[in-house]
Order: structure tokens, then C-alpha cells, then sequence
């Protein structure tokens, strides 16, 4: 185990070294999500501009559980990136046996090998939203809470990358998988908004088919008041280890494919 | 009959392009099926966000309306997205832009007929389908369908695409001087969103920031042609909206060409 | 040290029907053909030998290799490679061995080199004094310094390909596979890599296997060569009695600068060319002999006497044609 982290050292030591040297593609990168998340905000703003309320929740509530779903979008983005590659390029070149002739667990290989900082415009932003709207609704930023809080992050953002390992390790079957896990995170829109506005069949595809529910709107929901600490965390909890292991059983179902089928 | 052979000569072109898009069409309809779970997000939201106010309309449109809205900005956007600065960016990345200039055939008029082949496909499979669809959604909201405003559609839809094409030719040539267009290409993608209306309708920006976008030539693409087949944009603002659109493609045109001169001027002094 | 028995690999593949009718009854149809891509081969091979694994394309080559590096499991049969059965204990297999694919890289794309190195340093554990002596020996032998700074995507083939290899060697692995490494190389890299190969058998004793197309990379570094068609092993043996038995035809054919008859050409043949055949089209020559008995210099040297050579061109026997040879004598 401690091999591994040393390992991920190495590798992440070798990619902020080629990172300095595209400083203006990273920067412009950045730059670009920040973007693309502001016209999101954009647009919460100009509807609230209308209207007094969405289904219950104001404003400063709303911008809460988009920010709080921006965090652990981030965070896998910037990790598991190499992950989209896997489900387009890698196999389909047949690339992917390099990582099989090494002594090393090829999943780390397939994740550690791509760090993607232009995932931190999304953490950013979400940090942001998050803290702009706790000040505006009273929310009790305790010590405790804090830690809740970053705690149910890292849960909801192990949900994504488990969601993102089960879809693209499609490809170890299909080949080119990436067009379905681009509609699949195409879903993950939906947990930026309260449930309330969906109908019952896409709640509960969101909360206990594919739960990108528990990346942004129920542990959002939970430090809103608005659900109990069961859903809000412990089900967090729960589902995180459930996807994670779900999506490890497939990611090894479709090695052992690769390996008596060939490439 | 010199018109003749010189579309001959680019008519592989488009039917190329059109060919190799037919053969992803898998990818492609999952691709559509991944953008349709966007749509469906919009359009659980306006119902909420129309139930949460006593309103009937906002700013000037009502639920259904806006449903409309959105489905024909998205599949006007569909309509226009001929990205070419993405195979212009990536010919000066892998060099066949030095091949391609040498052959005696303008880069401009292929790069079109390469757009045209695009838009043939989006039109003929795309298009048909979805355009019949949001007709038939239409008749059933508002209760009649008018003929003028879909050939007005169609009309400033086509202009939306020369604009679309003539801007997307531009930046595309910037690849010409910036190696890595990814970045910026992703920051030009959510600025567009915004200002086209692809994201909301114009109208629901502040006023004076309205007055701002509607003189770029963004609006022009989705919100002018989706205004029209809604039938809100009427009498002279219809001309007035159309106008803009043929001066923006003049004035797009216009740039293209002048940095295409010097570009190339530049380029065959330092010999690629 | 390596063990090969009765491997045997079959592939379901679902089966396909023609045109647009069938594409749509592929769509729908359980029906599966199997292809045996290898049928029940076996051989062993000591520490130390490098051997050549050679073949047609389809016959089976790159198949057994995959089994034997652990990337894909067999139908029936069974590996070993040193005591470690590499597709059930694949990472444990994987510190001692070194592969190069031919077409493919195993570089990181986007760094400079010796970055490509410092990670495979720290992958396969190896100590600072070993790696340092072994960057060295490779530095030596495939002349790396030049291009250890530049980024891989940057190299040429030739560069890339000594760097693949150097790659494959850094952990000092028992075995190494090269998967058609001299495949698109020119002559000078070529020679190189070849030298490369064999100061690292010579050197670390290190057991290579060698899968190629290429007679010469197999004159240059095999002492034993395993030819597999359709699957099977239709020879299994030295290098020398394959080249004696079978490998002997060559063809020269020579340009001169005018039009001749083939009488002319007749007149050079002394008692040991009974054999050669002749061909003469306008000013072309075309001569088909047993390079056993007649060397080719012996012959260029002829012809350049009497006549005014332009330009010749010499075709040696291909693996193809020994393989098609070996199948009409049955070995």
C-alpha cells in the first residue's frame, strides 16, 4: 500500500513537471470551466430574477447544492480523467497491455497516469457558491460540520469515480465505450437541482440506480435542514462503498474478459 | 460551365464528410440520447419553475412556450454547429494543413463544402426528425402552426449557419498562431453558450446587457432563428433581426478573408 | 526455465453474414465459428537461448506471446516461466520479465525520456546503484543521450524503438519478448537494435524470444528459431539446418546497360552453376540459384566481367516461401 502512494507521488511529480510547461494551456483550461460553471450560476440567478421560490427552496439554497455538487465532480475530475481515455482511446488502440505486462495494479496505472488540474475550476467554484450561501443562510459552520462536510465530499466524489469506472469499463466488452459514459455524466446534471422537481422514475434512476443523488443533493440537502442525517450521510456513506465495490467487480470482470478474449 | 467543374471538384468534400458521419451514427444517436437527458433537465425545471410563481408568463412566455424554446434553440443548435475551427486547429497540429494549402484548391471554399457536409448530415437525419416533433409539440401547446414563421425559421436558420460557419472559419484560424487551442476553444464554447441563447432567452438579461448582446453576432445564431419560429419576433424587429444577421455574416466574411491573407502571406514567408 | 505444454487458444467470434440482409442477421444470430489460433503446441526453452518465433501473419505468433507474458489466458494447456504460471499470477510474472510491442510503445507519451525511466525505476523497485550502471550500459549500446530530454512524442521511430527496448531492460528481467522490433527501422537503427540485443543476451544471459519478419534479425541473433503456421509448430530446431535444408534459393536480378540474349548469359555458367536458372527479358537478367553451392558474389563478380552492370537487386528466400517449402516436404 505504501509502495502505491509513494508511486502516485512519483507519477504526480512527473505531470506538474509537463504542467509547467503548458502553463498556458492549463491556465486557459482553468479558465474555461470556471467559465462554463459561472454560466450555470448565470442562469440560477436570472430565473431567480422571476420568481420568489423553486419548489420550496430560495435562491441562496439552490446556489448551495450546485456549489456543494461542483466540489466532488472536481475532485474525481481531476483524478480519474485518464478514465474517459480509457473508455475511448486506450483499448480501441490497443494500449492498454502495457499495463498489464508491469507489476503494478493496471487500475492505478490507468488512473495515476492522468492528473487533470483544470478540474480545479469546478472545486473552486463550488468552494465559492458553497461559502457565498452559507453566509447568506445562517448555516451553522461548526467544527463538526465542517468535517461532515468533507467528509460526505469525499464519499459523493468516490461515488463519481465509481460511476465513471463501472460505465467506461464497458469498453473492456464494446471497445469504444465513451459515448455512453458521456450520457451518463450527462445525468449527473440532474443532482445539482432538489429532487423535488423530477419525477418519481428519474429520482429514484438518481438515487439508487446510477446515485449521483448523493453527490450533491442529499448531503447538500442535509446541512440545508431540508433531509434527516441518515440520507444525508450515512446513506452518502453507504452508497459510496457500495458503488465503489460495484464498480471494482466490474472494472475486474472486464479484465479477465480482456484477458481470454484478446484485443 | 467554369462553375460547374469547380463544385465538381469540391462536392468529395462534403459528401466525405458526410459519409464518415453516417458510419459513426451509433456513437452519434448516443451522443443525441446524452443531450436529450439535458433537454429532459430543462424542461423538469421550467415546470418547477413555473409552478412556483402565480405568473402565467415570464418575460413574455409562457410554459409552453418556453418548452418550446428549448427544444428549438437546441435543435437550431444542432443545426449550426459546423465545427470547423476543431479540423482546422487539428490540420496545423498534424501538418496536413501544409498539404492541403499546396493543392490548387481554396481553403476557404473546401473548408465550406467540408462544413456543408456537416450540416447535410445534421439536416437530412437530425433535422427532419426533430423538426417534425417540435412542429407536432407545437401544434398541440399553441393550436395552430404557422407556415410563414417556419420558412422565416428556416431562412434565418441558414443565415445562422453562414454566420456560425464564417466565425467558427476565423477562430479556427487562430490555430494558425496558437498551438494549443483547447483551452480557449473551451472558454469561447460557454461564452457562446451564454450570449446565443442556446442556455436562456435573451429577454431574461437585464435590460441594458440585452441591448449588449443582441449586436453581437452570437444571438444571431440560435436566439434570432428560435424568436422567429415562436413568432415573437415580428414586423420590423423581424427585419431588424435579420438584418443584423446578413451584416454580421458581411462583416465576418470580411475578417476571414483579411486574416486569411496575412496569415497565409506570413506562413509561405517562413515556409510552414 | 520456460515451459510450453500442449497451449491451446480458441477464439469464439460470432458469426458474420454478408451484405446488408446479413448485417442484420449478424445483429440477431447466436452462432458462433471458432478460431484455434494455437493448436497444441508445446517447447521448452533454456536460460539463455534466443530463440525466434517466427511465422505468417495469422499464424499464431503474437498469441502464444500474449500467453506467455500472462495478457491472455489459454483454452487449454499450460505456461510456465520460471516456475511461475504468468496468466494466474500475472503482476508476480511481470517483475522479471520485459516486453516490447513492435507497433506500440510503453513510453509516457507526454514527458521527456528519462522521466519514462525514473517511473519505470521506481515501478520495478530497482536499487540506485543498478539503475545507474544499467542507464549507463543502455546509454552505450543504443547511444540514448541524445535524446533522453526530449519529449517521446518527439521521437523518431528508430529512437523511440531503442528507447522501448532500453525500457524493457532496466529491471534486468530473466525474460524479454520483442514483439516485431525492427519493424519499420531502417538499416543503420536496425543493425543497432541488433546489436543491442545480443550484448544483452551475451552480458546479463538474458532468455530472449524474438518475433519477426525479418530474416536478417534472425541470422543476426538466433541460434534457434520455432516456426508456427496455422497455429502449429512445423519446426522446431537450429537456425543453420533450416537456413541448409531450406532457406538456400536466392534471385539476383541484374540491369545492364544493353539488350542481351540469353546465350550470353549461358556462357558464364561453369560446372558448379549447372543449377542456375535463367531468365533474360530485354536488358534484365533474372538468375535463380542455390546460394549453397554457388555464393552470390560468385555470380555479380561473373556477370559484372562480361557485361556493363547497371544496377542489381538480390531477393532472398522469405520466411513465407520456407514455410511453404516446409509444408510440400513435410518436416
Amino acid at each position: 500500500m505504501k509502495r502505491y502512494f509513494k508511486l502516485y507521488r512519483q507519477f504526480l511529480k512527473q505531470y506538474i513537471k509537463s504542467l509547467i510547461e503548458y502553463r498556458a494551456d492549463f491556465i486557459l483550461g482553468l479558465i474555461g470551466f470556471i467559465l462554463i460553471q459561472l454560466t450555470g450560476v448565470i442562469f440560477i440567478k436570472l430565473v431567480f430574477n422571476n420568481i420568489p421560490n423553486l419548489s420550496g427552496w430560495n435562491f441562496y439554497e439552490l446556489l448551495f447544492i450546485y456549489g456543494f455538487a461542483q466540489i466532488p465532480r472536481g475532485i474525481d475530475h481531476v483524478f480519474t480523467d485518464n478514465l474517459w481515455l480509457l473508455s475511448g482511446n486506450i483499448i480501441v488502440q490497443g494500449q492498454f497491455d502495457k499495463y498489464l505486462i508491469r507489476p503494478l495494479n493496471p487500475l492505478f496505472q490507468v488512473i495515476a497516469e492522468r492528473f487533470q488540474p483544470d478540474g480545479f475550476g469546478e472545486i473552486v467554484i463550488g468552494i465559492l457558491l458553497v461559502t457565498i450561501s452559507c453566509s447568506q443562510l445562517d448555516i451553522n459552520l461548526t467544527f463538526l460540520n465542517v468535517i461532515i462536510m468533507v467528509f460526505t465530499i469525499i464519499c459523493a466524489s468516490f461515488i463519481y469515480t465509481a460511476i465513471k469506472l463501472a460505465v467506461s469499463s464497458i469498453a473492456f466488452w464494446i471497445k469504444f465505450a465513451q459515448s455512453y459514459l458521456y450520457m451518463t455524466y450527462q445525468l449527473s446534471n440532474f443532482a445539482k437541482y432538489p429532487m423535488a422537481i423530477y419525477p418519481k422514475m428519474i429520482s429514484t434512476l438518481l438515487t439508487f440506480v446510477i446515485p449521483f443523488a448523493f453527490t450533491g443533493y442529499f448531503p447538500g440537502a442535509y446541512f440545508l435542514g431540508k433531509t434527516s442525517f441518515f440520507y444525508g450521510v450515512m446513506l452518502t456513506l453507504l452508497v459510496s462503498v457500495i458503488s465503489i465495490f460495484v464498480a471494482y467487480f466490474i472494472w475486474i470482470q472486464g479484465i479477465k474478459r480482456y484477458e481470454s478474449s484478446g484485443s | 460551365m467554369k462553375k460547374k467543374s469547380q463544385f465538381k471538384a469540391y462536392l468529395p468534400f462534403a459528401t466525405n464528410v458526410f459519409q464518415r458521419l453516417i458510419s459513426y451514427k451509433a456513437n452519434v444517436i448516443i451522443f443525441l440520447f446524452g443531450e436529450f437527458m439535458m433537454l429532459a433537465t430543462s424542461y423538469y425545471l421550467w415546470r418547477a419553475i413555473y409552478k412556483s410563481t402565480s405568473n402565467t408568463a415570464i418575460n413574455g412566455f409562457s410554459l409552453n412556450e418556453m418548452i418550446i424554446y428549448v427544444l428549438m434553440s437546441f435543435l437550431t443548435s444542432l443545426m449550426i454547429s459546423v465545427d470547423i475551427s476543431y479540423d482546422i486547429s487539428k490540420e496545423v497540429k498534424d501538418g496536413s494543413i501544409a498539404i492541403n494549402l499546396i493543392k490548387p484548391i481554396s481553403y476557404e471554399k473546401r473548408m465550406m463544402f467540408q462544413a456543408f457536409g456537416n450540416v447535410m448530415y445534421n439536416f437530412v437525419v437530425i433535422f427532419i426528425l426533430g423538426f417534425t416533433s417540435i412542429n407536432i409539440v407545437f401544434y398541440k401547446y399553441i393550436g395552430s402552426l404557422s407556415i410563414a414563421n417556419i420558412l422565416l425559421y428556416i431562412i434565418s436558420t441558414m443565415l445562422g449557419i453562414l454566420i456560425n460557419f464564417y466565425f467558427s472559419y476565423t477562430f479556427g484560424l487562430l490555430s494558425f498562431k496558437i498551438t494549443n487551442m483547447w483551452g480557449l476553444s473551451q472558454i469561447m464554447q460557454s461564452i457562446v453558450q451564454l450570449l446565443s441563447g442556446a442556455l436562456i432567452p435573451i429577454l431574461f438579461f437585464p435590460r441594458i446587457v440585452q441591448k449588449l448582446i443582441t449586436f453581437l453576432p452570437f444571438s444571431s445564431t440560435i436566439y434570432t432563428p428560435t424568436m422567429i419560429y415562436l413568432g415573437k419576433l415580428t414586423g420590423i424587429s423581424l427585419i431588424k433581426a435579420l438584418s443584423i444577421q446578413i451584416i454580421w455574416i458581411v462583416i465576418l466574411a470580411v475578417i476571414a478573408k483579411l486574416m486569411w491573407n496575412t496569415l497565409v502571406k506570413k506562413l509561405t514567408i517562413l515556409g510552414g | 526455465m520456460i515451459e510450453v505444454s500442449n497451449l491451446k487458444k480458441e477464439f469464439k467470434m460470432n458469426k458474420k453474414y454478408p451484405g446488408f440482409k446479413g448485417a442484420i442477421k449478424s445483429f440477431f444470430s447466436r452462432e458462433y465459428i471458432t478460431k484455434t489460433a494455437v493448436d497444441n503446441i508445446s517447447f521448452s526453452i533454456d536460460k539463455g537461448e534466443v530463440v525466434g518465433y517466427i511465422g505468417s501473419n495469422g499464424a499464431g505468433k503474437s498469441t502464444t506471446i500474449k500467453m506467455m507474458t500472462g495478457i491472455l489466458t489459454p483454452t487449454e494447456g499450460s505456461v510456465f516461466v520460471n516456475g511461475i504460471i504468468p496468466y494466474e499470477n500475472r503482476q508476480k510474472n511481470a517483475k522479471d520479465i520485459g516486453v516490447v510491442f513492435g507497433q506500440k510503445t510503453q513510453l509516457w507519451w507526454d514527458l521527456p525520456l528519462s522521466e519514462t525511466f525514473s517511473l519505470l525505476k521506481d515501478i520495478y523497485e530497482v536499487d540506485d546503484k543498478n539503475f545507474k550502471d544499467r542507464m549507463n550500459f543502455l546509454d552505450e549500446v543504443l547511444s540514448l543521450e541524445d535524446f533522453m530530454l526530449s519529449p517521446v512524442r518527439t521521437l523518431s521511430l528508430g529512437q523511440r524503438m531503442r528507447a522501448d527496448l532500453a525500457a524493457a531492460f532496466i529491471h534486468n528481467p530473466k525474460v524479454i519478448y520483442l514483439d516485431e522490433p525492427t519493424i519499420g527501422l531502417d538499416v543503420v537503427v536496425k543493425d543497432n537494435v541488433r546489436k543491442a540485443i545480443k550484448k544483452i543476451n551475451k552480458d546479463f544471459g538474458t532468455t530472449i524470444i524474438l518475433t519477426t519478419h525479418d530474416l536478417n534479425d534472425i541470422e543476426e541473433l538466433c541460434n534457434r528459431i520455432i516456426i508456427i503456421d496455422n497455429g502449429k509448430i512445423i519446426y522446431d530446431g537450429g537456425l543453420k539446418e533450416i537456413k541448409e535444408k531450406y532457406g538456400y534459393m536466392t534471385s539476383i536480378e541484374v540491369q545492364i546497360k544493353t539488350n542481351i540474349k540469353t546465350e550470353d548469359v549461358d556462357s558464364i555458367k561453369e560446372a558448379n552453376m549447372k543449377h542456375l536458372e535463367l531468365k533474360v527479358i530485354d536488358n534484365k537478367i533474372n538468375i535463380r540459384f542455390n546460394k549453397n553451392i554457388t555464393s552470390t558474389t560468385e555470380i555479380i563478380g561473373k556477370l559484372m566481367n562480361k557485361f556493363h552492370v547497371i544496377d542489381f537487386s538480390i531477393t532472398e528466400t522469405t520466411i513465407d516461401d520456407i514455410v511453404k517449402k516446409l509444408y510440400r516436404n513435410g518436416v
